[in-house]
């Protein structure tokens, strides 16, 4: 048990040091790439007036002068409970997450390459996943912690058609690492019941995966600008090692058999891949003198996440394949901006988003529900060149139920809710 | 207001609703009938630490009647002893435990309760039995001895237990109860007693359809007689071949030199991949019997069981066409089940069909697999045909589907967190004092029927006391984790 204590005390170290992110948006997606687009709720599609239209729309930098950068983070601390229901882990049984910060960061940089042509680098985290249970958890021969970390390093080209059009292309190029830990329960053979007879910890290098996005933004007229995006699939190999623990049980011959069968001395290849879904944005805004409006819909295409698979290519017999079979969803933004002067913008925003996880995969891994946001944000212009802007978002998810579906049999209610304040640093060079 | 009012108004009429659901099932005089299966018989004995945890006392619990729902207990280390697993052995095969009785015997703790017990299972009991017959308490230590000497069969001593005053039957004792509740799950051992021995003849070891039907007909008949507005619930008969005692022991050995199969010794033939060895055949491979001379073996064949001149002989083999033949009438008997069930207005708990999805297919509980692994599945007892408590358990939970979706009720379902404990016991086990016997694969064999021939589950040259005796010895898969 010291060296699962020692275990919980390096993951901990992990979860500080490698800026993972806890899923923000539905599924284990992040939306929060811009404090300015996230204060209004991420309805920012149509307006990508500044760098971070790189994330929310990147025609958008087509209109954009000279040579431009932004950059920031989100700090973001969540709160998720859970409470049983029988037969497993049963009724009157409750757990929460450990707490955590995450603080998925965000860096943009636009240019000029002629009258029309701009160019853009998108650094940010479109998707992330950190759950973490305490190691007496009663789940966690499902999982005790998980880090999923995304990053998307996104150059884009953005063509002005003319004043009023821009359409974009870029690549997206991810570099992904996942980190798994879970207790490896097997049937104690003296007792008759479950023996947690050691850990197993699955970490990844870093990979790749590529894909491409295309945008465009026009404006209509009047105030009024419609927005356009895609982003494709990227599918994600990943390799990496695991690591085994042996917990003794006390029955020395129980614990020589578990011993021959499981590789505690040690480290096999691990295989995995993930398919990140598509997205496609559509955004309607508006802006008058002192007032702007957006509303974004999106269409997450979720459906590509079917398994998780975990081969661990010597030992078969420990490999698995844990059935997802997410649904494509849609999330609802919108949001309003107020600029009080020429120094200083308020931000507010709504948003709903639908959750992917259908009911018998809502899971202690990723336990997701329907999102309804909050948001409200400032700007302000610090001097000619700079600007700040801060965002704050105060998530709630109903209630989510496994209705006693869980593909695990771990079933009841999770409770999440979460606060997520971040700034970005707008500069014109 | 008006809004809140009417929801409180709808509010309240659903709590309404759900409470007369509720109050359709009531349990205040619950009576389970049936076998060793109700009883709740592990590890081939009676105990009070699993007796609690049988399915109808879990049912009890679940609908609050725990309180005065009593069963005839039988305090540490029960009766017959309860087998324990003494140690693994790792083997060129596989892991090899070694499982013994413990060392004496359980006493009744509840034999002077004033009234009958709601849990009315007898361990060995058919159909028959729980119709006709009757057993008294006082008789309980001489019938004791008779079993031990292979004149009686469990049944006889289980009546004692069970029934105590030597004048009622065990359909007399549920209707006395005037019972508002009833669990029936009869008809195991019309077909058990047939792979327990390895003999597969009608009327002998198995029930004819005909007489299944006339007894069954009468029991539910008798009971829905005298419990006119009880409802009951009554469960099938499981395939002989999803309990580990039948699938444990694969019929050949694998060549650790080549990985190659190598074919066993009956005394009818070469066993084929189609037939089943008994667990009791364990301890005889283990000896070489069964195995031929060029693979390290003696060449003597396994025994299969038969019936000659002198009387019922156990043997360890289950050949193909007898699975088929028990499996055809376990089919015949549980549509009898059924049909008769529909007729009394009973609901039923098809056991067959679960036990057969539960060895395809396990169950996953917390991330945990469960299957039917003899020692490694965690739902089946040291004997290989009883559950263990997380067996009974989920056993209980499957009536209480039934329960909860064909009667209405709103019976929750038992929790299995006590069964994932949140640290094992450290409790160090001596693993080198390995004890072989085959006696418990001969107690197994003389369950069901007075005067087997067991002598030859025996290895000749190593006597057994038959009080103490031992169990069967098995090769196990070794446990892989899910």
């Amino acid at each position: 048990m010291v060296n699962a204590r020692i275990c919980g005390r390096m993951a901990g170290v992990a979860v500080v040091l490698l800026v993972p992110a806890f899923s923000f948006g539905a599924g284990f997606a992040l939306f929060e790439h811009g404090a300015r687009g996230v204060a209004m709720a991420g309805a920012f599609g149509a307006t990508a007036d500044d760098p971070t239209a790189l994330y929310y729309n990147p025609a958008g930098i087509a209109f954009l002068e000279g040579t431009q950068a932004a950059g920031g983070a989100y700090f973001i601390a969540l709160a998720s409970d859970f409470n049983g229901t029988d037969p497993y882990p049963g009724k009157g049984y409750s757990a929460s997450q450990k707490s955590q910060v995450f603080f998925p960061p965000h860096v943009y940089l636009t240019g000029r390459l002629s009258e029309n042509l701009r160019w853009g680098v998108a650094l940010n985290a479109p998707f992330g996943l950190g759950t973490w249970w305490d190691d007496d958890f009663a789940g966690r021969y499902i999982t005790k912690r998980a880090d999923l970390k995304v990053f998307n390093l996104n150059p884009n080209l953005a063509y002005r058609l003319s004043d009023n059009a821009a359409l974009a292309v870029g690549l997206d190029y991810y570099v992904a690492g996942i980190d798994l830990t879970r207790s490896i329960g097997v049937i104690n053979p003296y007792t008759q019941t479950v023996a947690e007879v050691g850990q197993v910890h699955l970490y990844s290098d870093n990979n790749f995966g590529l894909g491409c996005n295309i945008a465009f933004l026009g404006k209509l007229g009047h105030g009024v600008s419609l927005g356009l995006g895609y982003r494709s699939r990227v599918k994600v190999y990943f390799e990496g090692n695991a690591s085994f623990v042996q917990f003794p049980t006390g029955y020395n011959d129980f614990d020589a058999i578990v011993g021959r069968q499981i590789p505690f001395d040690r480290n096999p290849k691990v295989e995995s891949r993930i398919e990140f879904p598509d997205e496609i944005r559509l955004a309607l805004g508006w802006r008058g003198v002192r007032w702007g409006v957006g509303l974004d819909v999106m269409k997450m295409g979720w459906s590509s996440f079917t398994e998780l698979p975990i081969d661990i290519k010597e030992f078969p017999t420990l490999s698995s394949v844990r059935p997802e079979h997410y649904k494509d969803s849609l999330t609802y933004r919108l949001g309003v901006e107020y600029k009080r002067s020429a120094t200083w913008a308020w931000q507010f925003g709504f948003l709903y988003d639908e959750t992917p996880v259908p009911t018998e995969s809502v899971s202690p891994l990723l336990p997701d529900a329907d999102r309804i946001g909050l948001t409200i944000g400032f700007s302000k212009q610090l001097n000619e060149k700079m600007r700040l802007d801060v965002g704050y978002m105060h998530l709630d998810f109903p209630r989510r139920s496994t209705k006693g579906k869980d593909h695990d049999n771990f079933n009841g209610t999770y409770e999440n809710q979460a606060e997520l304040l971040g700034f970005t640093v707008v500069y014109k060079f | 207001m008006r809004k809140a009012s009417t929801l409180l108004m709808v509010g309240t009429l659903a709590l309404g609703l759900a409470a007369s659901s509720g109050a359709q099932v009531d349990f205040t005089h619950y009576v389970a009938l049936g076998d060793s299966l109700t009883a709740g018989v592990a590890s081939f004995g009676l105990v009070e630490g699993i007796q609690k945890g049988s399915y109808p006392a879990l049912l009890a619990r679940q609908a609050g009647v725990a309180s005065t729902f009593q069963q005839p207990t039988v305090g540490f280390p029960g009766l017959p002893t309860t087998l324990e697993l003494k140690a693994l052995t790792i083997t060129s095969q596989g892991v090899s435990p070694t499982i013994v009785p413990r060392s004496g015997i359980g006493q009744p703790t509840n034999a002077t309760l004033a009234r009958p017990y709601n849990n009315l299972g007898m361990d060995g009991a058919d159909t028959n039995d729980i119709l006709t017959i009757k057993g008294a308490i006082t008789n309980l230590a001489a019938d004791l001895q008779k079993y031990a000497a292979g004149q009686v069969s469990k049944v006889v001593y289980s009546a004692d237990l069970v029934l105590r005053n030597g004048q009622n039957t065990a359909v007399e004792l549920a209707l006395a109860q005037q019972p508002t509740f009833l669990t029936v799950w009869a008809g195991n051992n019309d077909v058990l007693g047939a792979a327990l021995v390895g003999v597969v003849m009608d009327g002998v070891t198995m029930t004819t359809a005909a007489e299944f039907e006339q007894q069954y007909q009468t029991l539910l008949g008798t009971l829905r007689a005298g419990a006119a507005s009880a409802k009951i619930v009554v469960a099938t008969i499981p395939d002989v071949t999803a309990i580990p005692y039948v699938f444990t022991v694969k019929p050949y050995l694998i060549n650790p030199a080549n990985g190659q199969r190598i074919p066993l010794i009956g005394e009818a033939g070469l066993v084929t991949e189609n037939d089943f060895l008994l667990l009791g055949a364990s301890s005889l491979l283990a000896k070489g019997i069964g195995i031929p001379v060029a693979a390290g073996g003696t060449g003597q064949p396994l025994p299969e069981g038969k019936i000659d001149q002198s009387g019922l002989q156990a043997g360890v083999i289950l050949r193909a066409a007898e699975v088929q033949a028990i499996r055809k009438r376990t089919a015949e008997l549980n549509a009898i089940i059924k049909t008769t069930a529909a007729s009394v207005g009973a609901k039923v708990v098809d056991m067959h069909a679960i036990f057969n999805d539960i060895q395809a297919n396990g169950r996953v509980v917390g991330g945990v697999r469960l299957s039917s692994a003899f020692l490694t599945g965690g739902l089946f007892s040291y004997d290989g045909v009883h559950p263990q408590a997380l067996g009974y358990a989920l056993v209980a939970n499957e009536f209480i589907r039934v329960i909860n979706s064909e009667l209405g009720g709103r019976l929750s379902e038992v929790s299995l967190r006590e069964f994932l404990p949140m640290a094992s016991a450290a409790t160090s086990v001596a693993a080198s004092q390995v004890i072989f016997s085959a006696q418990a694969a001969v107690e197994m064999a003389r369950s069901n029927f007075p005067n087997v021939d067991t002598s030859r589950l025996v290895v000749r040259s190593s006597p057994v006391r038959r009080h103490l005796g031992a169990a069967p010895e098995v090769v196990l898969e070794t446990p892989n984790e899910p």
